[in-house]
């Protein structure tokens, strides 16, 4: 009853504190359709919760990371969601910081195999040699495969690697024009589900942590610190929320995700939750807390993943973890009693 | 004196590079008045050429990109020209071919070559193939209609003093209507290379493990502005040779022009 008491009072003096100062600010944030990281935004906004701390959000999506982090040269953005390749791509070349975990996505990114041959490949991992994958490169996908070939002992020049996008994969896949794929969710499931195809070894599998970042722009960042802890305080309320009513989150993710044009079972729309972690504010602090002198565990992801762009030739050298991953918006979150409250509602 | 030399067109091509190089040193370099997240510095560049020319990048050296490229071009471009120009005559020779040939050509010519891409992959898999059939598609169309029109521009008096004075039909074709229709062939050829440089980049962003195209697809997902600009170059610098290439085998074929 106190519990139900200060929870209302806190919502109250947030929605007194917005209006008396009227402070209806417009933050614009971007994210990419039909994906699990990005279902906060949609709930947040159908739910009126960026309005509960004085924000109006104003979306703006992109079919994949690359165009989203380009697009923040010109100021298109202040803050979202991105996968962690794209993430540290836009640290190096647009100065993005990286400010908080959307979901742990090792799970939904995988090599996927068609029917007619994933349980050969399966059995004998090395009969992957010589194949060839279509994959969308330098994506949060390629990393996956890689880690997969890596674990069986394969390397990149063992097989050969067309690039393209997701839908060109799904496309390839079906008509047969190949066996292996890199996909993530939820075109895992649509592969699984349209063409019978298998999840052969996903990024978990392989020991390859797969993060999803969310994101900010450091200019904006440094100009409205507020906004960016407040942004954080309704992504981390919503994923509490989706985590505390799954079947009515279900219900509105099959929304979300028909909205991007992805139609899916109600299995792999529980299978997103059950497979991709999510961090309320003490996980993140938890792992993006750095000891003395050392590396966190976010920073510890974000490094291999930058090795692994390194590689590829994407940089010369890979960015320092420390310089663009910062928990400060999460401890303003966290220092704030008000903020922490909302960001810790399962209402 | 100087004038005269000026007017060389080599040295005037020098001289607009050296002014375009400065220029570019100067908004990039020393006042930075262009951003380099928009367009690299000339020493940006010079790495990333340094890059994929010696290390690699998307998984191949320049070299090998360039003759990758190279082939899918001169695949794509001989099967247009060994197609088109002589389809092309026929059209422009008889009337009853053209009759039968123009209207299923009229409903092809406007279709955009990209747009034959998702057939392409369907037919011929996601290999080289698919990319010479785009190719050629991209070739086909000004040379068939340059090779036509060259022999619709060849004067009536020729093929009238040809039949006049009895030549056969065969002797007619190789003496009169292919060297008069020739400077236009040439001019659909020029067009036709220049047509495959341009779909290969976009047939190469599709499924390809090398060429230039690959690369500058490659380097559109890195936001790698540096390797945009040596992919650029080299698609330039390639098409350029190539149609020097093909300049030169105009003059030999028409010897009488020069």
């Amino acid at each position: 009853m106190k519990r139900h008491f200060v929870a209302i009072a806190a919502g109250i003096a947030l929605t007194l504190t917005a209006q008396t100062s009227g402070a209806q600010t417009p933050i614009k944030i971007s994210y990419q359709p039909a994906v699990y990281w990005a279902l906060p935004f949609y709930v947040a906004a159908e739910k009126g919760w960026f309005g509960e701390v004085g924000l109006v959000p104003e979306f703006s999506t992109f079919p994949a990371g690359v165009p989203q982090i380009a697009a923040s040269a010109a100021k298109s953005w202040d803050v979202g969601g991105v996968g962690s390749v794209p993430a540290t791509l836009g640290a190096v070349r647009y100065n993005l910081l990286t400010i908080g975990i959307t979901n742990d996505e090792s799970y939904g990114n995988a090599l996927v195999a068609t029917a007619k041959t994933a349980d050969a490949f399966m059995k004998n991992p090395a009969s992957i040699k010589g194949q060839t994958i279509v994959l969308t490169a330098n994506s949060t996908g390629d990393y996956a495969v890689q880690s997969c070939l890596a674990k069986w002992g394969l390397k990149k020049s063992d097989v050969t690697i067309k690039s393209m996008g997701q839908a060109e994969i799904i496309s390839a896949m079906s008509s047969g024009n190949a066996d292996l794929g890199g996909l993530w969710a939820p075109n895992t499931y649509t592969m699984e589900e349209k063409a019978g195809a298998k999840q052969i070894c996903s990024g978990q599998d392989a020991g390859a942590a797969v993060p999803g970042a969310l994101i900010v722009r450091a200019d904006y960042a440094k100009e409205q610190p507020q906004n960016v802890a407040k942004f954080l305080a309704v992504y981390l309320r919503a994923w509490k929320w989706l985590n505390a009513h799954q079947a009515e989150g279900i219900a509105m993710m099959k929304k979300f995700y028909e909205q991007g044009g992805v139609s899916i079972s109600d299995a792999s729309l529980k299978k997103e939750f059950d497979t991709r972690p999510t961090y309320d504010l003490a996980g993140q602090l938890k792992i993006m807390q750095r000891p003395a002198g050392g590396a966190s565990e976010v920073d510890g992801w974000f490094t291999k993943i930058g090795g692994f762009m390194q590689a590829n030739g994407t940089f010369p050298e890979a960015p320092t973890a420390s310089k663009f991953i910062t928990d400060e918006y999460l401890r303003m979150v966290d220092a704030d009693p008000t903020l922490k409250e909302f960001a810790n509602r399962t209402n | 004196m100087i004038v005269q030399r000026w007017r060389r067109p080599a040295w005037a091509g020098v001289f607009t590079f050296a002014v375009v190089f400065v220029a570019w040193y100067v908004l990039t370099t020393l006042t930075q008045t262009i951003s380099p997240g928009r367009f690299p510095p000339p020493g940006e560049a010079w790495d990333a050429l340094k890059q994929i020319a010696v290390t690699g990048y998307a998984d191949a050296r320049l070299s090998e990109h360039v003759l990758h490229s190279v082939k899918l071009v001169l695949l794509g471009f001989t099967a247009a020209t060994v197609i088109g120009v002589p389809l092309g005559l026929a059209m422009g020779a008889s009337r009853a071919f053209e009759a039968f040939v123009n209207p299923a050509f009229l409903l092809i010519r406007p279709i955009p070559p990209l747009a034959w891409i998702p057939l392409a992959i369907v037919w011929l898999g996601l290999g080289d193939a698919a990319k010479v059939l785009i190719i050629w598609f991209a070739a086909f169309v000004p040379a068939v209609i340059n090779s036509y029109g060259g022999v619709r521009a060849i004067e009536p008096h020729l093929i009238e003093a040809a039949r006049m004075l009895g030549v056969s039909r065969r002797m007619a074709v190789r003496e009169v209507l292919i060297p008069g229709a020739l400077p236009m062939i040439f001019t659909g050829l020029r067009l036709s290379l220049q047509a495959c440089w341009t779909t290969l980049v976009a047939g190469e962003l599709i499924g390809a493990i090398a060429g230039l195209g690959h690369v500058l697809y490659q380097a559109s997902l890195d936001i790698f502005p540096a390797m945009i600009v040596v992919g650029m170059a080299a698609v330039a610098v390639t098409g350029a040779l190539m149609t020097m290439l093909l300049g030169w085998l105009e003059r030999r074929s028409m010897p009488w022009r020069t």
